[in-house]
């Protein structure tokens, strides 16, 4: 099979080559040199010209010619241009001042007129000023020596080789000019071109990771429907009028028992769903964790009772046990999918505990520890990925869909947290995860989180992330985990800022933290604003539609929120590493 | 009828319960499995006249786990080949090329899809071993 990018790379048209600085000026200088030898002549007369001019101006009519043979390519060097006006400079000079008798006006006016051509915007306004100066020596002349002067030869000789120097140096600028500004075009509809072509086939890799995603999707999906509604029709089919009660009721009670099971993966499709497109919301409001947890426990503690698994609650963390922040109904939805799990885990005898602890700086850690089965190292790297369900639980064939932990650490880090995971096979599992305090602080903080989870979401191709830099820089100490935040990241930027700026390209990510070594975060949006700066709107929305910069907003300065940081920052990192 | 020997493999309980309770009643025997480390060594040992596997299993799949019989008919492990009915859902496999290889891999007798219906099971496993 082809590589992706063959079937994107475009034929770039053939950039047209530059034939405008051609021969012609050569031909052009022909009439400057001729100028020149008149001047000479008429200065000194044919016969008393020193042999040293006559030698210079055989040397410079020889190289003329020599320049005839050189490839066009070469004489469109800015060497050679630059080599060409430097010598024809000093040789006009040197014949200038040798005439003698050159008048110190005509001097200043032939500089004038270099300047003119050197300046010039384009070859009329150089003819113009020229033609200006000309007539302004003419009538200069026939000021101090009367109309005698303007019509000897000197004078008829002055006015033509100031005009032809002059329109010489004006062409060779304005062709150059003109050079220089279309192959700026070519080159900017190549790179244009070829950026467009880079994030084709990045958006095109990207829709086939998605396409394999979403394959792997539907079959699972299918398999998870299919199993309980095979299982509800082969009941049902089962069912006999009439017969004995006691068969047909497990068959009812098999129906009721899938029925529910579909229920509960429709939600969690749902859920799931809703987490994808960011629009799983985190309504935080204060939560008293006390009567909330014996609330949620109770269902488990009759079911545990039932297997024989003991149960219990343990608030290990200050007397007075401060409110938190957090969305009940989401909260909810954690702990009772973490003890449901802890519960199919959990072999008979073996015993649950959900506790309450002091996390650290206005954070309440939430621990839901089990002495079960365990997970395999290989089995705890993928337990949060969708549809993932561990082989060893006890019954065998796990219940549910495998989303319920994916669910749950988005849930979590909408709270500005993390679902942390410690276990061993055969010893036990124990999953916990931290709410803040209630604060205002708190509130920004699932607010700024929630803002970073949607526009990630809603802009899977592009987003750059700026978080505020207040952290560390304030009076308050940076605890070390910051310092190491702040360190990595610096690794990940310089590189990839400039290279991302160079060739701008979907599917990157960045978090750029103000105060960064690179002059502050501030600094680095501006750069990076102007290097995707669109240069019309339309290529705004085919470009960067989905580029977004975020932020500033407050982080709070602590372990807690620093170690997801760098957790976050070098998970980004590393996918930058491995796309680029 | 009688005495015929069916080995049902599906990890899936329910589903597992309500086709022991149809292929029964249809007067066969009913051996099950929830794997596919337990179905190769079910049939081994119970040497069965007809296999329902599902396609979905944890652990080695139906696919692989058909294949395998396949192989040990080959080495001479079975006296006669075994009959193999495969389960799947329909659209588990969006690609129906790659379907059709894995197919040809596992080489079974019949396939028939998630949900299926009770009444055709009976009358294709009737089919197969009468």
């Amino acid at each position: 099979m082809k590589p992706p990018e063959d079937n994107l790379r475009l034929e770039h048209p053939a950039v047209s080559a530059p034939r405008l600085l051609d021969r012609s000026f050569i031909l052009l200088r022909f009439t400057l040199i001729i100028a020149t030898c008149y001047l000479l002549i008429a200065e000194y007369g044919a016969r008393s010209v020193p042999l040293a001019l006559v030698a210079m101006m055989i040397v410079v009519l020889v190289s003329n010619l020599g320049a005839l043979a050189i490839p066009a390519a070469q004489l469109r060097a800015p060497w050679f241009i630059a080599a060409t006006i430097v010598g024809d400079t000093v040789w006009i000079t040197i014949a200038l001042i040798a005439t003698g008798r050159f008048t110190s006006e005509f001097f200043y006016l032939y500089f004038f007129v270099i300047f003119l051509a050197g300046v010039g915007e384009n070859l009329r306004l150089i003819a113009l000023g020229v033609t200006v100066v000309c007539v302004a020596y003419v009538v200069l002349v026939a000021r101090t020596g009367g109309l005698d002067e303007v019509v000897n030869t000197q004078t008829l000789i002055r006015v033509p080789f100031l005009f032809s120097v002059a329109i010489f140096y004006g062409y060779l600028v304005d062709r150059l000019r003109k050079e220089r500004h279309q192959l700026s075009q070519e080159q900017a509809v190549v790179e244009g071109l070829e950026r467009n072509r880079r994030a084709l086939a990045e958006a095109n890799e990207e829709l086939r990771r998605l396409s394999d995603v979403k394959s792997k999707f539907v079959s699972t999906v299918s398999h998870e429907l299919k199993s309980p509604l095979t299982a509800i029709k082969n009941a049902v089919s089962l069912i006999e009028p009439g017969a004995d009660g006691k068969s047909n009721e497990k068959l009812l009670e098999m129906i009721r028992r899938n029925a529910d099971r579909l229920n509960i993966i429709i939600a969690d499709l749902l859920d799931m769903s809703k987490a994808e497109s960011g629009s799983l919301t985190i309504a935080a409001d204060t939560l008293d964790l006390r009567p909330f947890l014996s609330q949620v426990m109770e269902p488990f503690e009759t079911q545990a009772e039932g297997a024989g698994i003991g149960i219990s609650i343990e608030i290990k963390s200050p007397e007075s046990l401060p409110s938190v922040l957090a969305d009940a109904n989401r909260i909810e939805q954690v702990v009772a999918n973490l003890l449901s799990n802890a519960l199919k885990a959990t072999p008979k005898g073996g015993s649950i505990t959900l506790a309450v602890e002091d996390g650290g700086a206005d954070w309440i850690t939430i621990r839901v520890t089990d002495d079960g089965v365990g997970l395999s190292a290989e089995d705890q790297t993928k337990v949060f990925e969708p549809f993932f369900q561990a082989e060893n639980t006890l019954e065998g064939k796990p219940a549910g869909t495998g989303l319920g932990l994916t669910i749950c650490r988005d849930l979590i880090r909408g709270h500005g947290s993390e679902l942390r995971l410690e276990s061993e096979l055969g010893v036990g599992s124990s999953f916990s995860f931290s709410l803040p305090v209630q604060s205002d602080r708190a509130r920004e903080t699932i607010a700024f989180e929630n803002q970073v989870r949607t526009t990630f979401r809603a802009h899977p191709y592009f987003a750059i992330l700026i978080v505020d830099g207040s952290l560390g820089t304030s009076s308050q100490p940076a605890g070390p985990t910051l310092d190491a935040a702040r360190d990595r990241l610096a690794k990940i930027l310089p590189r990839e800022l400039d290279v991302l700026c160079e060739q701008p390209a979907h599917g990157r990510i960045i978090i750029v933290m103000l105060s960064t070594p690179l002059g502050g975060g501030w600094v680095v949006k501006r750069k990076l604003a102007s290097a995707f700066a669109p240069e019309s709107a339309r290529d705004k929305a085919s470009r960067w539609g989905s580029f977004k910069v975020l932020g500033p907003a407050g982080f709070p300065d602590d372990g807690e929120h620093g170690s997801i940081l760098i957790d976050r920052a070098t998970e980004l990192g590393e996918q930058l590493e491995e796309r680029s | 009828m009688s005495g015929k020997t069916v080995l049902v493999v599906d990890d899936e309980p329910d589903i597992l319960e309500t086709t022991k309770m149809v292929l029964e009643r249809s007067g066969y025997e009913v051996v099950t499995a929830t794997n596919g480390f337990e179905a190769l060594g079910a049939a081994r040992i119970c040497k069965p006249d007809l296999i329902l596997l599902d396609v979905m299993l944890p652990g080695e799949n139906g696919y692989r786990v058909s294949h395998a019989l396949r192989e040990d008919e080959a080495l001479g492990v079975y006296e006669r080949p075994n009959r193999i009915i495969l389960v799947t859902a329909r659209n588990l496999s969006p690609d129906p090329e790659r379907e059709q290889l894995f197919q040809d891999f596992a080489k079974p007798d019949r396939v028939i899809y998630k949900p299926f219906d009770l009444d055709d099971l009976v009358s294709q496993v009737g089919e197969l071993i009468g």
